[in-house]
Order: structure tokens, then C-alpha cells, then sequence
């Protein structure tokens, strides 16, 4: 492997504007491992505080931070993509970091009623393993030192880790629909000076609506890709045993 | 000579066709029509290799040298087409439906709950004239100005072109014709509005009108654009698509004059769009003219 990380939905022809030098390596190198830890952080400040206090309450506020932190600076993901100093298409990656952002920051951290339900620790949990295996699996990577159980998990994970994601997500705008139609946040009413109104619950059932077409696509699509990769994977093992 | 015709994807022969020297490509489509009903000319694309453009139908077998025996050509299925002009209509005609129902329906509890009684404000009927004027200006257009270069498009277009054009009418006449609407503070940032409006408007009718002249009728002429008499047709000495720039002044001046989110918003939208195609055709331009002109830019002058 030459350090070049593959992301879904690969564009034909799809040109490296950087040649991927021993900085960019570096820099990369770097990058992944700070989230790999990031999130290692969440998951077991999450879980280390539902142990000790026995309940779902207090566990955003504990792994708030560290979530924080880890979630946003995977925009600079999306820059990664624009300058070709990763392989991934600039619009896909934008499209998943901008998911996450929004529930993240304008669905779970404004609404402190909703914070300690279940559903809250079950979607920062599967976040988390899927963050920390894909850090990982990026850093091995560009020092072409994968093993096999983490291709594995990688490829893997993702059947059940997705599922539970979503449904932490979807459960968690759903629960905030009823608070935020009651405070009136981030809705905008006529009469105003730029003639504009937004009704925020509105906003969020269709944004609700219109995730539903792309959980079975993207599904499907890392369902052939774990078809192909452990395939190769498996193939080549073979051809250097014989 | 033979020329196998070949499926794209997979390199499978489709069907063998016996040509000559001046038979066109447009022959050839006429007989793998023959043999595939359904098809029809728009709708055929052949290429030479897959990294190649289509091939054009006045094209004849013998402007290409490679061409002998057994040459392949690839076929691809360019999917239902749908002509430009269609489309247009279909794009230009629903907006002023679209915007005349919430300008019409003050009255109506559905759409304007406790709008009844309320009298429309002056602005308000201005911008319908505005608004609906627009489009209005672009139907006549489409049936007397403008002439393609390309006949058709994929019927997939039509869906998208038409979502985004009649739901930001329907977003934009909501607002403007609703009963709490808020004019602009001042009548003279109206006036300003109102006249950088027709500014626009008479620049881009202008642009188009010296497009049709630069093509003579029922050809697919392409020239470097020059300034007519015209004063609005100056600004082609800054830019190769001067009627995407007047269009966007256009919108800006609605929005200036009425003062509503989403009108600035479809002048910022449509303006990105813009953007992109007069990037593609400035792009083009400087490919096919040596001589094209060197401190042209695409649609903002000076800029990009």
C-alpha cells in the first residue's frame, strides 16, 4: 500500500493534487493517532461513568469534551480531501462530517433535557469503536503495517456498529423535537426584516425523512467493499503461502 | 467496409454495419436504428475509444483515417432525451403559475391563515410584475431567441431543473406575497432595487439577442462573442457570459428591492451555478479559438 487511504465513492480518474511526501505522511501519521486517542478517550470516559454511576445521566456531560474535540476536527478531514493529500472524495467526506456535526452540536449539546436518555451513551459508544478501529486502520496503514484482524474489524464492525449508530442519531433528534418546539430554538417567526421564517421541528423531521434513501445504499455499498477487500485480502494470503 | 458497433461497458459486439467512404455517422445510427426500434438518433452516442468525445452526426467515415474493416465503435445508450427547448418551457412556465397561486391566494386559510382582509402592499404587486415579467421575458426567449447547439438532454434533467426552479418560486412568492411581509425600510433602496433590476434584465435580453445573431438559423455555429451596437454588449470585452452576469444583477436587484432571505439566496444559488457553466464555456472557448481574447474572464469581470 502506498499510504493512500480509499473512501467510498471513489471518482474514475480521480487525480493526487499533492504528491503524498514524507510530511504529508507524517502530518498524517500524526493526525490519525491524535483521533485514534481522542476517541479512545470518549469511549472509556463514557463507559468508566456509566460503571460507576450505574445510569445514562451523567455520561455526555463526563465524555463532552473529549467528544467535543475528536468529532470537530474531523473537518479538517474534508480539507485532507479537497487538497488530494487523501483519496476520498471531498463531497462524501463532507456529507459524513457534517451528520455528525449536526447532531452533535445542534441537536445533543443544545438540549440538556435529552442528554442523559440511553439512546445518548448507545450512539457516542458505536461512534466511538467505528472512530477508533478507522484511525487506526489509517495509521497502520501508512506505514503498510495492518494486520489482518484490524482489516477485519474495519470491514466488519460497520454491519452492526452502522445500525446502532443510526438509530442513536434518528432516536436523539426525534427525542428533541418536543423541547425545541416548546423554546422556539434556532426558529425564526414573521414579521422580520428579511421576510424569512424557519420552524426548526420542521427542519428536523425532514432532515429525518431525507436520511432514509441512504441507509440502504450506504450499507450495501461497504457490504461490496468488504466483499472485495477481504476477498483481496484473503487472496493474497494464499497466493504467499503457495 | 464493415465497423462492428460495440456495447461500451462490456466491449460486446452489438451489430455489424457495411459502410462506405461518405457514409456519415448519422447513416450509421439510421441503421442500428433499423435493427433497435426503440432507439433514435439523440439518444445514440458512438465513440472511437472510451476517452474520446461522441462523435458528431455530420461526420463521415472517411474523415477518420483509422477507420477500416472490422473498426470498432462504441456505443452508449444516452437514456430518454428530452429537447432543450421542452425543458425550458417546462422550467419557465411553472414559476409564474407557482408565484401567481400565493400572490392570488391572500384570501385563502390554507396557505394564509388570517390573510383575508389584509391588502396587498404596492411592493408586493411591484415584484409580482417583476417576478412573473422575468419568466415571462424568458418563454419568449426560449420560442424566439435562442438558438441550441445541443438538441437534447437526459429526461433525468427536467425533474431537477424543474424542483429547483418552481420550489424557489413557491419559497420566494410565500414570503414576498405574505400578509406580514416587511417592505424595505427606505422607498429609495426600492427604487435602487427596481432599477438594477431592469438593468439586468435589458442586459441579459441584450446578450441573448447578439447570441442569436452570432448563429445563423438552424445551424450550430460557434464564434468568438464581440460587442454589437448594443451598449449593454460591451461587457462581452470582460466576460464570455455576460447574460449569467446580468441574470445574477437581476436577482439582486429583486432582492434588494423586496428585501426577502430567499431571493438572495436564489441569486446566490443560481449565481454559483452560473458560475460553473461559464467556467466550462469560457473553458472551451479558449480551447477551440487561439485568438480568444486573453484578460476575458468567465462571468465576473475581472475576477473569475
Amino acid at each position: 500500500s502506498s499510504g493512500i487511504n480509499a473512501e467510498w465513492p471513489l471518482r474514475p480518474g480521480y487525480k493526487l493534487y499533492f504528491e503524498v511526501t514524507m510530511l504529508g505522511k507524517v502530518y498524517l501519521l500524526l493526525y490519525n493517532c491524535c483521533l485514534a486517542f481522542g476517541w479512545s478517550l470518549v469511549l472509556w470516559t463514557t463507559l468508566r461513568d456509566m460503571y460507576e454511576e450505574q445510569t445514562t445521566t451523567s455520561a455526555y456531560r463526563k465524555c463532552q469534551v473529549a467528544l467535543k474535540v475528536s468529532q470537530s476536527l474531523a473537518v479538517l478531514e474534508i480539507v485532507h480531501a479537497a487538497v488530494g493529500l487523501v483519496r476520498s472524495s471531498p463531497m462524501t467526506t463532507f456529507i459524513q462530517v457534517q451528520s455528525r456535526l449536526v447532531v452533535l452540536w445542534l441537536v445533543l449539546d443544545p438540549v440538556k433535557e435529552v442528554q442523559g436518555d440511553v439512546n445518548v451513551p448507545m450512539m457516542i459508544c458505536a461512534w466511538s469503536v467505528a472512530e477508533i478501529v478507522r484511525y487506526w486502520y489509517y495509521a497502520l496503514s501508512l506505514i503498510d503495517c495492518v494486520p489482518y484482524i484490524l482489516t477485519w474489524a474495519r470491514y466488519s464492525f460497520f454491519t452492526f456498529l452502522y445500525p446502532i449508530g443510526v438509530s442513536g442519531e434518528l432516536l436523539t433528534i426525534y427525542s428533541i423535537l418536543p423541547h425545541v418546539s416548546v423554546s422556539g430554538l434556532y426558529s425564526i417567526s414573521l414579521p422580520n426584516k428579511l421576510n424569512v421564517s424557519f420552524h426548526y421541528p420542521t427542519f428536523l423531521v425532514l432532515y429525518m425523512v431525507g436520511y432514509l434513501p441512504y441507509l440502504p445504499k450506504l450499507y450495501m455499498y461497504m457490504l461490496t467493499q468488504r466483499g472485495k477487500v477481504l476477498g483481496k485480502v484473503v487472496a493474497d494470503a494464499q497466493k504467499k503461502s503457495c | 467496409m464493415k465497423i462492428d458497433i460495440a456495447n461500451g461497458k462490456t466491449g460486446k459486439t452489438l451489430l455489424t454495419v457495411d459502410v462506405t467512404k461518405t457514409d456519415s455517422i448519422g447513416d450509421i445510427k439510421k441503421l442500428h436504428i433499423q435493427q433497435k426500434p426503440y432507439l433514435y438518433p439523440t439518444r445514440i452516442s458512438y465513440k472511437i475509444s472510451l476517452k474520446d468525445k461522441p462523435l458528431s452526426d455530420d461526420a463521415k467515415i472517411g474523415d477518420f483515417e483509422q477507420f477500416t474493416d472490422g473498426s470498432v465503435l462504441y456505443f452508449k445508450d444516452l437514456g430518454t432525451q428530452i429537447g432543450w427547448g421542452t425543458v425550458f418551457l417546462a422550467e419557465y412556465i411553472g414559476p409564474i403559475f407557482v408565484y401567481l397561486i400565493f400572490y392570488t391566494c391572500r384570501s385563502c386559510s390554507l396557505i394564509y391563515p388570517g390573510g383575508k382582509g389584509v391588502p396587498m402592499s404596492n411592493i408586493q404587486n411591484l415584484a409580482c410584475a417583476a417576478y412573473v415579467g422575468h419568466y415571462v421575458k424568458r418563454v419568449l426567449e426560449t420560442i424566439f431567441v435562442h438558438r441550441f447547439s445541443k438538441a437534447t438532454m437526459p429526461i433525468g434533467n427536467l425533474f431537477k431543473n424543474c424542483t429547483y426552479y418552481w420550489g424557489f418560486s413557491g419559497f420566494i412568492s410565500y414570503f414576498v406575497n405574505h400578509p406580514l411581509y416587511t417592505p424595505p425600510g427606505c422607498e429609495a433602496q426600492v427604487f435602487v432595487g427596481l432599477s438594477v433590476y431592469l438593468f439586468g434584465e435589458l442586459g441579459n435580453l441584450s446578450t441573448h439577442i447578439a447570441f442569436k445573431n452570432m448563429r445563423p438559423a438552424g445551424s450550430k455555429t460557434r464564434v468568438i462573442p464581440v460587442p454589437n451596437g448594443n451598449p449593454f454588449t460591451l461587457l462581452f470585452n470582460l466576460v464570455s457570459c455576460p447574460n449569467y452576469t446580468y441574470e445574477m444583477i437581476s436577482w439582486l436587484g429583486f432582492s434588494i428591492m423586496t428585501q426577502t432571505f430567499f431571493a438572495g439566496l436564489f441569486a446566490v444559488v443560481g449565481g454559483a451555478q452560473m458560475c460553473q457553466w461559464a467556467i466550462g464555456k469560457h473553458k472551451n472557448y479558449k480551447k477551440e479559438f487561439d485568438t480568444y481574447p486573453k484578460n476575458r474572464k468567465a462571468m465576473f469581470p475581472f475576477i473569475i
